[in-house]
This record gives C-alpha cells, sequence and structure tokens, in this order.
C-alpha cells in the first residue's frame, strides 16, 4: 500500500510542474481562459490556442522527460562505474552529440540534421569509449572510463575545430547555444526523440536492483550471480539511448545527470530500487522548473544549462548540510 | 550425499604463466579446506576457477556433480557464494541492503528483492550477529563488521559452499577469532562447506580443535605440495620446505599453534 | 662551433631578409601618401594607390567597390564575400582570400599577399591582442566604426578618403541624407503611432533595441517598433526575446531581413496563432549588396523607401523596382534586369551559404 502511494506521488510530481508550466509565461492569459483552452481548444482564441498547446506544453513536457533521462542516466552509469562523480556524458555522449550537431550546423545546414546526426554520433562515441577501452579482448570498467575520456576530448577537439571553421556571425551563435542547452526550439516533432529515450529509462527501471549489485565490483557481482557483461550492455545502452535523446532535444546539460542522483540519495538512501524511480521523478521535476523561470526571469531566454547551475548548486549545498551527507561522510 | 566439490588435475595460466598446475582435491558436505601458500601461489586464482570467473585451460571442476562452465552465472552462485579478501566501500547502502544483494541469485531478470528476501536478510544478519547494524550505513562500520556483513550476505545466497579470501586479514585477535567461531560452527552446526584461503595455518589446528571436518592443502607455484588432516601435514619441516621459515610448532591443552623464528 | 656560426649566420640572414622587406613596403607608401583620420580618432598614413588591400570589416567592402578600388582587394572576411549581387559587380572581391576568423585576423596571410592597406572593423581594433598584431604587422590601417546612421554615413565618407575618392563617397552620403529626409518629409502628415512593427534581424527571435540603428531608420516612418518598449538582454550588439514576448507585443505586421525567415514565420505552427501571421502581414525585406537595414548594411535607405511604401503606398508613392535599377546605376555603374531586380525584392538566392537560424 505504501508502495504503491509512493509510486503515486513520484508520478504525480513531474505532472503538476508540467501543469505549472502552462500556467506561467509571458504572456498573459486567465486561468479560465488557460482550463477553457485545454478543455476544448478549438473553442479557444487562436493566440491562446497556440501558446498554451505549441509553445507551452511540448516544452514542458520536453523538459520533464530529458530531466527524467538525464537524471536516470547519471545515476545509472554512478552505480554501474562505482563512481559517484560521473555523469551521464562520461562515455561521451555528451561531446558525440555535440560533433554531431556541429557537424549538421555546419556542413548541412542544421534543421532536422542536427537531431539525427546528434543522436548518431552519441550512440557512435559510446561504442568508439567501449573499442578504445578495450585491453586483451576485454573491457572493465576502469579502461571503459578511460576509453571515455580520451573519446570525449577527441570529439571536443573536432568540435573545436569546426567552431573554427564555422562562419562566425551565423553558424558559430548556432553552436553556442546549441552548448548552452534550450528547449527553445521544442515541437511535436522532437516527441520522437522520446521514443528511444523511454526505451532506455525502462531498460534502466527494469535492471535498477543489478545496479546496486554491479556496484560491489565486477568480480563480487559475478560471484552474487549477475551476469556482468549482460547487465553493463543493459544498463549503458539504456543509460546511453536515453542521455542521447534528450542531448538531441535541449544540447548538453551536464549538472542534471551528476547532482540530481545525488538529491536523490540524500532524500532516500542509496538503494537503486528507490533512487532509479525518484531520480526520474525529480529530474522531470527540477528540469520543468528551471525551463520555467528561464522562459520568464527575461524577455529573452536564459540558458537554461547555466540556471540549472547558478540555482540548482545552492540547493544542493543546501541539503547536503541538512541530510549530513546521508551516510557519506 | 555427494561431493560438493570435486577437483581434478585443474590448470589455468595467465598468458604464460601458469597459475594452476594440475590441482587435484575433493570436499564433502559441512567439510573446512584451508588452503595454504604464499603470496602468489594461486589461491585467489584457484576461488575465481571454482566461481567460474576464469575458465580452466584443462581439467574438471565438479561443483555439486556438474561442471562449472555448464552452468549460468545465477546457478554457480546458487551453489558458492564468495566472502572477498578486500572490499571497497562506493556507496553507502545499509547493512541490510548490502546483506540483501545475496538474494540476487533467486531474481528473476528483471526483479528486485521482496518480503521473504528481507525476511532471510534478517535472519543472515541474526546468524552473524548484526541484526543491530542494519539500518547503518555499511560504510561507517569497524572493518571486523564489515567483515560480517559479507558473509551474512553469502548465507543469505543459501549456497551449500561458501569461498572465503583470507577473510580475516586486517583484522584484530578478537574479531578474528569471532570470525572464526562463526565459521567453525557454520560446517559444524548448518552443514555448510567452507573453502578457506589463508596464511596462517593455526586457523587450521583452530578448526582441527574445535572438532570440524579440516583439511589442509598446500599450494605453492600453482602445484599441490601436500595436502590432509592439518596435524599430519602442517610440520616444522614442511614450513621450510614452502615459506622458507624456521618454524616451532607448540602443543598446549591439545591445540597446537606456531613460533616462527627466523626466515631462512 | 661550427654549426653555432652556422646557426648565427642564418639567423643574421633571416633577420636581414625580414628588415628588408619591411623596408620595402615603407619605402613605396612613403613616396605618396595621404593622412586620414579614421572612425577612432587616429591618424594614419595611407598609400595614395593601394595595390593590395585587406578588408576584416564587412561594411567597407561595398563601399570599396563603389570608390572602384574592388580589384584590389586581395585579402578579408567570409561575410564580405557571400553577396551574390557585389561578386557580380565586382568579380575580383570574390577571388578575395579570408583572412579573419572567429573574430581573429590572420597576420602572416596579411602580409604574404603584399598588403599595403588593412580596413579593420572597431570590434576587432578594441580587442586588444588582435590591436598588437595589427600594429605589429607595420601596414596602415583604417579603423571603420559607428553606432548610429550618422556616425554610420560619417564612417563612409573615412573609406573615401582613405582611397582618394571621396568626391564617390560625398555623393552617396547626400543622396542618403536626401532619402532620410524625403521619407520624414512624405510622412510627416501620417505619423502612425498606432501601427505596430515587429523586425526580425537575421533570425526569427533576434530584434531591435532601443538606440540602434534599426530603431533609427524603422522609426523615421512613425511606426512603433514593439521591441523598443521592452527591456531586452542585448549581448554583444544582439537583442534576443521569445516568442511568447511576441505574443504579447501582438503586432500587427512582422518585417524579416534574412531570406527564408518569413516563410518560416507564416509555416510554423507555433507561430500560427498570431493575428499578423494569420493575416499574411509577415514581409521580406529586400536583400541587394546586403541585407538592407541590417546595422552593417550600407543600403539602408533602400529599406526605408521600401517600408515607407509598403506601410503609406499613397503618401510614399514610387517605383521601387526602377529605384533599385537607378541606384545600382549610379552607385556601383552596374545594370540590373527586371529579374535581378525581382530577385532583390524577393530576397531570393541574393547570399551565398545559406545561414541557419535560431528559431522558436
Amino acid at each position: 500500500m505504501k508502495r504503491l502511494r509512493n509510486a503515486i506521488i513520484l508520478i504525480l510530481l513531474p505532472l503538476v510542474f508540467i501543469a505549472a508550466a502552462l500556467l506561467v509565461g509571458r504572456y498573459s492569459i486567465s486561468l479560465r481562459e488557460i482550463i477553457e483552452t485545454i478543455i476544448r481548444p478549438s473553442a479557444a482564441a487562436s493566440e491562446n490556442y497556440r501558446v498554451i498547446w505549441y509553445l507551452r506544453l511540448p516544452r514542458a513536457v520536453a523538459a520533464a522527460m530529458c530531466g527524467a533521462a538525464l537524471a536516470v542516466s547519471g545515476a545509472a552509469f554512478q552505480g554501474v562505474f562505482r563512481n559517484p562523480l560521473v555523469n551521464s556524458g562520461l562515455l561521451g555522449v555528451s561531446n558525440g552529440a555535440g560533433f554531431g550537431a556541429c557537424l549538421a550546423i555546419v556542413f548541412l545546414g542544421g534543421g532536422a540534421y542536427t537531431y539525427i546526426l546528434a543522436f548518431v554520433f552519441a550512440l557512435l562515441a559510446v561504442v568508439l569509449s567501449y573499442f578504445s577501452g578495450r585491453v586483451s579482448k576485454v573491457t572493465t570498467s576502469v579502461t571503459l572510463i578511460l576509453g571515455g575520456v580520451i573519446v570525449s576530448s577527441f570529439f571536443s577537439a573536432l568540435i573545436s575545430i569546426l567552431k573554427f571553421i564555422a562562419d562566425p556571425y551565423s553558424q558559430l551563435p548556432s553552436i553556442t547555444f546549441w552548448f548552452m542547452g534550450s528547449f527553445a526550439d521544442v515541437g511535436y516533432l522532437h516527441f520522437y526523440a522520446f521514443l528511444p529515450m523511454a526505451l532506455g529509462m525502462l531498460l534502466i527501471f527494469l535492471s535498477r536492483w543489478r545496479i546496486n549489485v554491479l556496484s560491489m565490483g565486477d568480480r563480487e557481482a559475478a560471484a552474487l550471480g549477475v551476469d556482468v557483461k549482460k547487465y553493463q550492455f543493459l544498463i549503458i545502452g539504456g543509460a546511453t539511448l536515453a542521455t542521447a535523446s534528450a542531448v538531441c532535444i535541449s544540447g548538453t546539460i551536464g549538472w542534471v545527470g551528476l547532482v540530481v542522483p545525488h538529491i536523490g540519495r540524500m532524500l532516500v538512501g542509496n538503494n537503486n530500487v528507490r533512487l532509479i524511480p525518484v531520480s526520474m521523478s525529480l529530474g522531470a521535476c527540477f528540469l520543468t522548473l528551471m525551463d520555467i523561470l528561464s522562459r520568464c526571469i527575461s524577455t529573452a531566454e536564459i540558458p537554461i544549462g547555466i540556471l540549472c547551475a547558478l540555482i540548482g548548486t545552492p540547493f544542493f549545498v543546501y541539503l547536503l548540510k541538512k541530510t549530513r551527507g546521508g551516510g557519506w561522510a | 550425499m555427494g561431493m560438493i566439490l570435486s577437483v581434478k588435475d585443474l590448470s589455468f595460466s595467465y598468458g604464460a604463466r601458469k597459475a594452476l598446475d594440475r590441482v587435484s582435491f575433493e570436499m564433502n558436505p559441512g567439510e573446512i579446506l584451508c588452503v595454504m601458500g604464499p603470496n602468489g601461489s594461486g589461491k585467489s586464482t584457484l576461488i575465481d576457477c571454482v566461481l567460474g570467473i576464469h575458465k580452466p585451460d584443462s581439467g574438471t571442476l565438479l561443483l555439486d556433480g556438474k561442471e562449472v562452465q555448464a552452468y549460468k552465472r545465477q546457478e554457480i552462485a546458487r551453489h558458492a557464494a564468495y566472502v572477498p579478501q578486500n572490499h571497497s566501500v562506493t556507496f553507502p547502502y545499509t547493512v541490510r541492503e548490502a546483506v540483501m544483494m545475496g538474494r540476487t541469485a533467486y531474481l528473476p531478470a528483471f526483479g528486485a528483492p521482496g518480503a521473504k528476501d528481507e525476511q532471510l536478510a534478517e535472519e543472515a544478519m541474526d546468524r552473524v550477529g548484526i541484526s543491530q547494524l542494519a539500518d547503518r550505513p555499511y560504510g561507517s562500520i569497524s572493518g571486523g563488521e564489515l567483515r560480517l556483513v559479507l558473509l551474512a550476505r553469502a548465507l543469505c545466497q543459501q549456497t551449500p559452499l561458501i569461498l572465503m579470501d583470507e577473510p580475516t586479514a586486517h583484522l584484530d585477535y578478537r574479531n578474528e577469532l569471532k570470525f572464526l567461531e562463526l565459521v567453525s560452527s557454520l560446517s559444524k552446526e548448518d552443514g555448510i562447506s567452507i573453502l578457506i584461503a589463508t596464511h596462517a595455518p593455526d586457523q587450521a589446528f583452530f578448526f582441527e580443535s574445535t572438532g570440524c571436518n579440516v583439511s589442509a592443502l598446500f599450494l605453492q607455484k600453482g602445484v599441490v605440495a601436500s595436502k590432509g588432516r592439518p596435524g599430519e601435514i602442517i610440520t616444522e619441516s614442511c614450513l621450510e620446505g614452502i615459506y622458507g621459515i624456521r618454524a616451532k610448532i607448540l602443543e598446549s591443552d591439545g591445540e597446537k599453534t606456531i613460533l616462527l623464528q627466523k626466515s631462512l | 662551433m661550427n654549426r653555432r656560426i652556422l646557426a648565427a649566420i642564418l639567423l643574421i640572414c633571416l633577420a636581414a631578409s625580414l628588415l628588408s622587406g619591411c623596408g620595402a613596403v615603407a619605402g613605396q607608401s612613403a613616396a605618396d601618401t595621404i593622412t586620414v583620420t579614421d572612425c577612432v580618432g587616429r591618424t594614419v598614413e595611407v598609400p595614395k594607390d593601394p595595390q593590395s588591400i585587406c578588408c576584416v570589416c564587412p561594411f567597407s567592402g561595398p563601399i570599396i567597390v563603389m570608390c572602384g578600388y574592388g580589384d584590389r582587394v586581395t585579402t578579408g572576411c567570409n561575410n564580405m564575400t557571400r553577396s551574390n549581387l557585389l561578386t557580380m559587380i565586382c568579380p575580383g572581391i570574390a577571388d578575395a582570400v579570408v583572412v579573419k576568423s572567429s573574430g581573429s585576423v590572420n597576420g602572416e596571410a596579411v602580409l604574404e599577399y603584399g598588403t599595403d592597406l588593412i580596413f579593420v572593423n572597431d570590434g576587432t581594433y578594441e580587442t586588444p591582442e588582435e590591436r598588437t598584431k595589427l600594429d605589429s604587422l607595420g601596414i596602415p590601417y583604417v579603423v571603420i566604426g559607428f553606432d548610429d546612421l550618422e556616425s554610420q554615413l560619417e564612417a563612409m565618407l573615412v573609406i573615401g578618403r582613405a582611397l582618394n575618392a571621396e568626391d564617390k563617397t560625398q555623393a552617396y552620403v547626400d543622396w542618403c541624407k536626401g532619402v532620410y529626409a524625403d521619407v520624414q518629409e512624405a510622412l510627416s502628415d501620417v505619423q502612425d503611432e498606432s501601427l505596430d512593427l515587429y523586425h526580425a534581424i537575421n533570425e526569427a527571435v533576434r530584434t531591435d533595441y532601443a538606440g540602434c540603428i534599426c530603431d533609427e531608420w524603422i522609426t523615421m516612418t512613425g511606426v512603433n517598433d514593439v521591441s523598443l518598449s521592452t527591456d531586452l538582454s542585448v549581448d554583444g550588439g544582439k537583442a534576443y526575446t521569445t516568442l511568447e514576448q511576441i505574443y504579447t507585443w501582438d503586432p500587427d505586421l512582422i518585417i524579416c531581413n534574412e531570406a527564408g525567415v518569413d516563410d518560416y514565420i507564416l509555416s510554423d505552427e507555433k507561430w500560427a496563432g498570431l493575428r499578423c501571421v494569420r493575416d499574411g502581414a509577415v514581409y521580406q525585406i529586400p536583400v541587394g549588396i546586403s541585407r538592407m537595414g541590417h546595422p552593417s548594411s550600407t543600403e539602408t535607405p533602400l529599406a526605408l523607401m521600401w517600408l515607407a511604401n509598403l506601410l503609406y503606398p499613397e503618401q510614399y508613392e514610387i517605383d521601387y523596382a526602377q529605384t533599385l535599377k537607378d541606384y545600382y546605376l549610379r552607385f556601383y555603374d552596374f545594370e540590373i534586369d527586371d529579374e535581378m531586380t525581382q530577385a532583390i525584392i524577393e530576397a531570393d538566392e541574393m547570399r551565398t551559404e545559406k545561414t541557419t537560424q535560431k528559431v522558436e
């Protein structure tokens, strides 16, 4: 009964934030009009209809999904790699996606190619990390992290080259903007990215107990009856799918994947059976809230990556003090 | 009842370096086997082979009558549990959660432990006497307590065989003794077979004196140097041959102990 | 020991060749020079008849062509060569080698082309590293910069002076001033403050801020430029807004200076709720040599004439196509046919390398 109640809270909470996102914005619509627009879109004023259904709803949903995906991938990576300091960009996902996006902006004129290439190169980066980290036919966790670091820096060098040859007046701003992360461009077409994202999150959610066991170390996990290779593949694969799709929509928001899982740990402990769903819910709420702020604080949009770090950090420090580190100290 | 573990002509090498060379031994239910030998003699490699982590180059390794490599990963974990030598704590799970990890071998592919598994974890903690620590983060308990958590985790796996890799390294006298008493009672009362890799031949004498069914086996450069009852094979000349030391074996109240004298 | 001597000799030879190289350039320019004061108040000695010009200031390109020195431009920045019309008028400028990327000028490349005069924009000059680099090149450089329409016209005169062709730029500036005055004169009766206009610069959500050049010429027509009423965050001379803010402004019409942005606004589902989008009141500003009316455009009077004619065809009645033909013939000695005129008005394929836009 208690578990059912908790599950309902975890699902409802992001929905509350999405609903809040529909209510606020620069364009003022009365609460009654908003409700009418939601219930009977066809009867609503055209301005209201577009603002609610095309401006606010898609980006609120996208922010929630991306927040959940980034946070849960971060938690999964931290567990599988036994390293509380990594985020979901560990295996080169972010830089791979960034390179793909730059490539599309510089050579293909951006548009839909940006998303497709970002996704493809994000996956490619992880595969490359895996093979770079392969030593005498095995890829251990440590060599995999090393491979990730190397591939990441490789792609970041490639990004620098593309930035160098990009047109400073038209392409460079697009690239810079892409790296700061934003939901400003989100429309319903982006929702296709939810498919791989949801699949990735599902894989992590189902394997969540195994993440606990894998965090004991490859050798002990094997002795405890876990097929290490198989579950590493499922979990890393799931996290990669989720992160790559999220990065395609929102650009790179590294902060969420690193810190939201830790906020989750302070609230419910380290057990991934609870931590994974809580990270998803928290990540969704957090990013939706940040997106609301980024839309509302000023007349121009503040890049969400900057807001995350700016507002999230004091909150994180507050929690750290309040929970006395949640078993870490 | 058949043999729990039956090893015959087992060989394994890391590349060109031979780690185990035609090792043979058997273990009965409830038996304690103390595997001894200098550093690098192949003790840990032997445990890895039994756990199916290393695939032997040749020879047979039967766990409960079936070739280890023919088991699935999860099935091995239902037959043999493992208490590691070193365990580094990354995430401070509670003691209860850490013990419950032993239940993984019985969970479906995407399952998480349920109420029954929690009950078994409580029993395992009770058996080793750490129930009062259940809700503490397992990173902030003492080294002796951590060793007991790992033992409880192995008990939670409900296996007829437990493999221990120098479980008492880094423990003080009292904690070492408590641990050995526990091992002895698991063997006698619960009928669990225990393969224990150790540096201290004294421990084999201890098990013998507490009335366990105990054997000793010396490994030297991957080869079985001698095996048998501790009292029969642990001799002053054997210690000199294997470890290169001069030592005296003393006896008091029917219990033997080793007095180290000089390295040769 | 022998090696050291050899190395020393090599070094001396190298230094000597460098010095003689620099000396040659200096000697040449000393022969016949003019003195000009540039846009930041520096006094510069420039050669009377420059043989090889480096133009790392996109604004200066068309003026240099107007002064008849387009074929002498050997090096430049990539924005200058993007205009199809400019390269048609002066094919030589298309061959200029790009030596400026991400705001940094490649000094060695400038030297390589025997440059004896450089036009540089004030933004580059104000970067300390770039200024040091320019000074070390030993080539006279003229800084071009402006922050309103008046100083923009003054900047054109500076370029004319530096190229010993002030008569040409003076004629052009007089014409510009004439257009500004004519339009304000013609529309002095209407001054319709109730008409709300939104101006998209390059990208759909980049717009005007109070005091910018676009603010100046758009308000000459008397319309209300909606974005001026709000505090926008201005970053590096660029002001961005959000689509929801545009919904709040609810403009009567939208004008865009970049080709394709009008189509985007008219076809995107997120913009479809705006009244002016439903009414189809989204217009493309013509694109000639430059995106007319853009802060760094030399053709702002053409944008103003177009807008005045669009909004008040009765009060300001002109044949815009003919105006364009006259303009290019008079100032660039270049005849544009009907097809090209239409392309300019529709902003069709006037600039290479389609730019990517930040869209909302």
